[in-house]
């Protein structure tokens, strides 16, 4: 009994051991230390027994095949979850089935981005040539009713568009750049004040020049 | 002297209760079963709010994912979490659920009965 003693003593309650006429009985009683251990009953506690929460018994029993049921129940959904979460997890863990799948995905992705450009560039194409004979664009219709005060950027645009016939594209840089390679200038020559070029000196007399500017410097 | 009877110790998936005085509202967290009720947690798989909304519904979020996971794991769930769940039609419903219903039914016939009677007196 002094083992069983102790195990009570350790988990704050009391034990008291009773002998009446047969097998010893074991009471265990919990203390909550609220009061001093010496403190006995409140007096108007004395005699006070706690009434046993009703129970109705048709329910009881309801409530007892319910829970057969429910816990058999339970019981499989857990080893169902259980179950599909392992599958799960190992097929996460192989490599090979989860490369392969995401293969599949990337091809099924592109496939259907694929199909999908297809059809917009379809429906497009329609769209477009709608809009060309049905919407012209506004500058073009007023252009052609010569309607220019209602597009002043148009007709600020055009002597741009003039000029523009000039440019050099991408299509004639080429025979552009020949053209200047094959036209030589010389930019050596002299102005004036006014900015009018003055007659080019003789190649001799620059020389004799650079060679007075020699002499003081030396 | 022999080994004291060890207490089982196990995560539970039950409600923490947060709110206020009057307003309660519940956390469904992951616990270890002997901590305290706001204890330090593991994980909250979702909430509960108990109180009727102004659309008249009591809302309730759970992340099922993390649910499932923790089941998979062995993770028990508390008696309210279980009636939750089989409420929300992820478990089956809870005998206790069935019971507060027949109860409540129970009440209102009774109460109907009474304003009957009342009303032909």
């Amino acid at each position: 009994m002094s083992f069983i003693k102790s195990i009570f003593s350790k988990c704050n309650g009391t034990l008291i051991t009773q002998t009446i006429r047969g097998p010893p009985k074991i009471l265990y009683q919990v203390i909550r230390w609220r009061k001093p251990r010496w403190v006995p009953r409140a007096k108007s506690k004395e005699f006070y027994v706690r009434r046993p929460t009703p129970v109705d018994p048709e329910e009881r029993v309801e409530l007892k095949i319910r829970y057969d049921h429910y816990r058999t129940a339970v019981k499989s959904v857990r080893s169902y979850i259980r179950k599909t979460s392992l599958a799960k997890a190992q097929k996460e863990d192989d490599h090979l089935i989860r490369e392969q799948e995401e293969r599949e995905d990337w091809e099924r992705i592109l496939l259907k981005n694929k199909q999908w450009n297809e059809d917009i560039a379809q429906a497009r194409s329609v769209s477009v040539q709608h809009e060309k004979v049905y919407f012209p664009p506004k500058w073009k219709t007023q252009l052609l009713n010569n309607k220019f005060e209602m597009i002043p950027d148009v007709i600020k645009l055009l002597p741009v568009l003039e000029q523009s016939k000039g440019f050099i594209t991408l299509e004639n840089m080429d025979i552009e750049i020949e053209k200047l390679l094959n036209s030589r200038k010389d930019y050596n020559f002299a102005i004036d004040k006014f900015g009018n070029v003055q007659a080019k000196e003789s190649d001799t007399s620059v020389k004799r020049k650079h060679k007075a500017e020699d002499s003081q410097h030396g | 002297m022999p080994s004291l009877p060890t207490k089982s110790t196990r995560l539970m998936v039950r409600l923490a209760r947060y709110g206020c005085t009057n307003r309660p509202f519940y956390h469904i967290v992951v616990i270890p079963n002997r901590s305290p009720r706001n204890g330090r947690i593991i994980e909250q798989l979702g909430t509960y709010d108990p109180m009727p909304n102004m659309n008249n519904e009591r809302l309730l979020s759970i992340n099922f994912e993390r649910l499932r996971k923790r089941i998979a794991d062995g993770v028990f769930m508390s008696k309210p979490v279980e009636q939750l769940v089989g409420l929300a039609g992820f478990y089956p419903i809870h005998p206790m659920s069935y019971i507060k219903a027949e109860r409540q039914r129970n009440k209102l016939d009774t109460k109907q009965k009474k304003d009957e009677t009342a009303e032909e007196s």
